[in-house]
């Protein structure tokens, strides 16, 4: 059963991950590759490709991990709402020299806000 | 069609993006079938490792959907401990939507040479069955026309489909300038 993916939105009410993806100037071929781990944890869920994910980071948090040109991380995590339907990525984050430009605290910040107001996450969008 | 397929076939269109998603692609799906087939046939990434003469690390290292450093060498070896064969071909981008959507576990598996399905005798009719079968319906042709059945006397005097017919000698000069 496919997976849903949402991202969550700031207080304007845009996609967190599409402003960073915008923000930080991600070359077509990373975000080709950030896309195709994005669809493939649609499609075939969390646990059938080997090692998509990494984590849980801190609490609930996980990271997607990308090898492209540069090392994006965005977290995510399950639910929070249905467990077993959906992933919400919650922040966008790039790893150099084996450190996180983001706290996975950051993250988890995101998911309360977002289990406290459910309104706060739009439908994922393709970048 | 999908909201993924609709999108990604004008996303693939920008040369960039469609190598990253393509190679990225790539490792996933060599990674996941690995683990998939290995799975299927109930071993154990120990058990993979011996049968191709490696570690269990080095195994764990290729079921990573991010790793890309494996070569044809290694992945025949993998093919011979899974029963499977190789295959390497060059395809289109206009192919990929559907390779991600079909994307999954029973996609993924591979029988064993010996329990191929493509692998296993025919059984169908054997040649004197085959050419009484095709004796009879020559003869229900020929009836209604009332001619001598060429055909069917040709069928009679064909000889084994294993023995060769020797070529009659060819007039001379037939391949003269």
């Amino acid at each position: 059963m496919p997976w849903n993916l949402f991202d969550f939105t700031s207080e304007r009410g845009d996609s967190v991950i599409a402003e960073w993806v915008t923000e930080e100037k991600l070359s077509r071929r990373d975000v080709g590759q950030l896309n195709q781990k994005l669809d493939m944890l649609r499609v075939a869920g969390p646990t059938l490709p080997p090692k998509l994910l990494a984590g849980p980071i801190h609490k609930h948090v996980y990271k997607l991990i990308i090898h492209g040109d540069r090392m994006l991380r965005p977290f995510l995590c399950k639910g929070p709402f249905s467990m077993e339907t959906e992933y919400t990525l919650l922040l966008g984050a790039i790893e150099a020299n084996s450190k996180l430009d983001r706290s996975p605290s950051e993250g988890e910040a995101n998911r309360e806000i977002l289990i406290g107001n459910p309104k706060r996450r739009c439908s994922h969008e393709r970048y | 069609m999908s909201d993924i397929s609709s999108s990604l076939r004008s996303e693939l269109r920008d040369p960039e993006y469609s190598e990253g998603y393509a190679e990225s692609f790539l490792n996933s799906y060599i990674a996941t079938q690995i683990k998939v087939i290995r799975e299927q046939r109930g071993m154990k990434q120990s058990d993979l490792a011996k049968a191709v003469g490696t570690t269990q690390t080095a195994i764990s290292r290729i079921e990573n959907v991010n790793y890309s450093g494996w070569n044809t060498r290694t992945l025949k070896k993998l093919a011979r401990a899974l029963r499977v064969r190789l295959r390497i071909s060059f395809e289109t981008f206009g192919t990929l939507p559907e390779e991600v959507e079909s994307f999954g576990r029973e996609s993924l598996q591979r029988a064993a040479r010996e329990d191929d399905p493509g692998l296993e005798e025919r059984i169908g009719p054997s040649r004197e069955e085959s050419i009484d079968e095709n004796l009879a319906m020559a003869a229900s042709v020929g009836a209604g026309a009332g001619a001598p059945n060429r055909w069917a006397d040709n069928l009679l005097t064909m000889p084994p489909f294993n023995q060769t017919v020797p070529i009659p000698p060819q007039p001379e000069g037939l391949n003269a300038p």
